[in-house]
């Protein structure tokens, strides 16, 4: 069946695996090394379940399919480790602080929120403005609030028609000076694996999912999701089969989904995850020059890029929790071996 | 009359009243004709009865016959043998769950494939009669190989032992002791090859017949004989006492089926379309799917109803999985029949009042969350009524539906 990941991973990395597996079933490392030698050796669960039963000490089916099940997210996750540091490592960018927060970090999405900020990508918004030699309005203005931002944008006027190997620079006036200066910043803001999984972790908590139909959709033919024009739920309470509707709907182009977190907290001005990234990266609003175009940066990073972000993710979660839900087999007839029978 | 038909098998879809009716004229005139000739119907689910019939395989194995045919042939396996007949197809055809066709379908694919290959091999196979399709689900097995126990049987003849099995083309030792415990031979040379007794372990079986001193077919099926034994004085380095145990059960009742017992339902006469409903009517049926907010039921209206999470029972419940399984037959009170929307409201809580419908309110409904709501076809199976004669295989979802019963083709 699921075969687990015949590309070889570390010993150190398989060692970590196994208490881990032993951890989460309840059951002993040694057995989880059993069974995992076994199915390496190509045995498949119902021989396991059935005849290796001296060996793994009685680990049932049940057992063995989600063992096989983890083992396959581990070693992927172990794969993904081992490639993230090489690619760290090769840029140079690799420190002993970040080898050891990368070497903790126990799932897919924690390594993948460490990797953002060394994740080799298009040209971005701020890597453009960093050519035109803005990251130093950005640094200035952030370390210095008392600077007047107008003034100091008029410092970096730049416009330069692309050359050889060289792209444009297109600054010419203090108005696109700040932005490329605000590009900066919210990309690295919104780098910050611990901002994050902060943010992450509120928006799920306390996240609310509002869906409303789309314009012109509420015709008959989508009548049947007319329980979804109007309605609001909080997103760690939504029973599989209501999120599965909303992710149709929206499929099928009849709903439009959002997260927030809840009306009135949404209100609040500035918004609350607004106020955490200003005082996750030290931002305060005390009337000084540059404060106002400060908080401006956060409120952009928040509602131009990580409030989408995260959206996009605790929605795949939920989707991806409600499929996991629906697929699990719940009727499996028989726990292990033990079955009530008919002798012919 | 002519061929001495014993027992009619009716697929559960379109027309199902209606042939079935016609099976009880039929019964009716044979009992006429021929008291001798006892005939009795059952009605089974076709879930994915369609799908096999348009495969290649089944193009394979009945070239000459129409699709509706084949289909015919399928329905009628299905009552013989639910599991060998229904490996035949892709499993998400038979539609239990919910939102199937909305959720990733790798992940899907793999969970049903990991249920279906520990159905099967819970079971046993036959090797000597069993097909591609029952056969690549086996331990240690895949289509090649099942192809070429096939052929090497269409060849050879069947398998007069386990230990034949290794001639087969490609099928190297790992395979063999991968497969070997699964695959049954009945009639064989050696009574122990139609155990689940692993080959491996046929000198823990010598070594309690030398203890004994008896045959091997003197003391399968004996319980009297095995009682008695102690599992520990027959253990080695390598059998410890669950598998002794174990062994010891196996030769006390060998072949023992592990599917329950065929339960069936009995749909009211008369009651046959949804305007035959009323609300207050108490009625049989049998759950067909159960999702989070509830499980539908078939009563034999061509229509599931829907018994909402809130009055499954008296209590309160969280989950309907703890409370029913498809396949599983209930009493179920109508609350609510709405023709227009074909909807049908149901309660197992016999003792609600009508039109106090606990599954009306707040709570956003379901969007045919079952696959199979609308589609007659896709239904998961019903248990079909028994003959009374013979005790049958249970089919108690759709998936012990596929167990029901491991008798390979008589």
């Amino acid at each position: 069946m699921v075969s687990p990941t015949t590309q070889t991973i570390s010993d150190a990395a398989q060692l970590k695996i196994i208490p881990l597996i032993a951890k989460e079933l309840g059951v002993g490392p040694h057995q989880v090394a059993a069974a995992v030698a076994l199915l390496d050796e190509g045995s498949t669960v119902p021989f396991i379940s059935r005849y290796r039963k001296e060996v793994t000490g009685n680990l049932d089916d049940t057992h063995l399919r989600t063992l096989e099940e983890r083992l396959l997210y581990l070693r992927e996750l172990e794969l993904r480790r081992a490639a993230i540091l090489a690619s760290i490592e090769e840029q140079g960018k690799l420190t002993d602080a970040l080898r050891g927060t990368i070497e903790a970090a126990a799932t897919k999405q924690t390594l993948e929120d460490l990797y953002l900020p060394y994740k080799p990508k298009r040209r971005t918004r701020a890597q453009i403005a960093r050519e035109a030699g803005l990251e130093p309005l950005a640094d200035g203005l952030f370390v210095d609030p008392t600077l007047d931002p107008e003034l100091e944008a008029a410092k970096y006027l730049n416009v330069k028609p692309a050359s050889e190997g060289v792209e444009a620079i297109n600054v010419p006036d203090a108005k696109s000076a700040l932005e490329g200066a605000r590009d900066i910043l919210v990309e690295r803001f919104a780098e910050t694996a611990e901002l994050l999984a902060t943010l992450r972790t509120r928006l799920w908590d306390q996240g609310v999912v509002t869906s409303t139909v789309m314009k012109g959709k509420e015709t008959a033919e989508e009548e049947k999701f007319r329980d979804y024009y109007a309605y609001s739920e909080t997103i760690r309470t939504i029973p599989s089969h209501r999120a599965l509707a909303l992710f149709r709907g929206r499929t099928l182009g009849v709903l439009k989904i959002d997260l927030g977190l809840g009306e009135a907290l949404d209100a609040v001005v500035p918004h609350p995850c607004i106020a955490t990234i200003a005082a996750h990266v030290g931002i305060e609003d005390r009337d000084r020059r540059a404060d106002t175009w400060l908080m401006g940066v956060c409120d952009w990073a928040w509602r131009v890029k990580m409030h989408l972000q995260l959206s996009v993710e605790l929605l795949v979660k939920l989707r991806e929790a409600a499929e996991a839900e629906a697929i699990r087999d719940r009727w499996r007839p028989w726990p292990g071996w033990s079955c009530s029978m008919v002798s012919n | 009359m002519q061929h001495g038909v014993e027992l009619i098998s009716i697929g559960n879809g379109t027309g199902s009243r209606e042939t079935d009716k016609l099976a009880i004229e039929a019964i009716k005139l044979v009992a006429g004709h021929k008291p001798e000739q006892k005939v009795a119907k059952i009605m089974v689910s076709e879930a994915g009865a369609s799908v096999y019939s348009a495969s290649a395989f089944a193009a394979a194995e009945f070239p000459e016959l129409d699709v509706s045919l084949r289909g015919a042939v399928s329905i009628a396996r299905r009552l013989q043998d639910p599991l060998a007949e229904l490996v035949k197809i892709d499993p998400k055809a038979i539609g239990v769950g919910q939102y199937q066709h909305d959720v990733n379908q790798k992940a899907l694919a793999r969970s049903l494939d990991a249920t279906v290959e520990d159905c099967v091999n819970a079971v046993g196979v036959d090797v000597n009669t069993a097909s591609v399709p029952l056969l690549e689900r086996v331990s240690g097995l895949n289509k090649a190989l099942a192809k070429n126990i096939v052929e090497y049987r269409d060849a050879n003849g069947p398998f007069a032992n386990r230990a034949t099995i290794r001639k087969v083309p490609r099928l190297g030792d790992k395979t063999f002791e991968q497969a070997a415990g699964f695959l049954r031979i009945n009639g064989g040379d050696n009574p122990l090859d139609r155990s689940s007794v692993h080959p491996e372990a046929y000198p823990v079986v010598e070594r309690i017949l030398a203890r004994i001193s008896k045959g091997i077919v003197d003391i399968m099926g004996q319980s009297a004989v095995l009682k008695g034994l102690s599992p520990v004085d027959f253990t080695d380095e390598k059998f410890g006492v669950p598998t002794v145990r174990e062994i010891l059960t196996e030769l006390e009742k060998p072949r023992r089926d592990p599917r329950p017992e065929f339960k069936t339902a009995t749909f009211q006469e008369g009651v046959e379309s949804l305007t035959d409903l009323h609300p207050g009517m108490v009625l049989e049926g049998v759950v067909t799917n159960v999702a989070a907010f509830g499980a539908f039921v078939d009563v034999g209206v061509h229509q599931d109803g829907l018994v909402h999470v809130s009055a499954l029972a008296n209590k309160f419940v969280k989950d309907p999985h703890e409370v029913v399984k498809p396949g599983q037959i209930v009493k179920v009170k109508v609350l609510e029949v709405d023709v227009k929307r074909q909807r049908i409201s149901l309660t197992m809580r016999l003792d609600d009042a009508p039109g106090s419908t606990s599954t009306s309110g707040r709570v956003p409904a379901e969007v045919s969350a079952n696959p199979s709501h609308n589609q007659r076809d896709r239904r998961p199976p019903t248990p079909p009524r028994a003959p009374e004669r013979q005790p049958q295989p249970a089919g108690t979802m759709a998936m012990a539906m596929a167990l029901a019963r491991a008798k390979q083709k008589k």
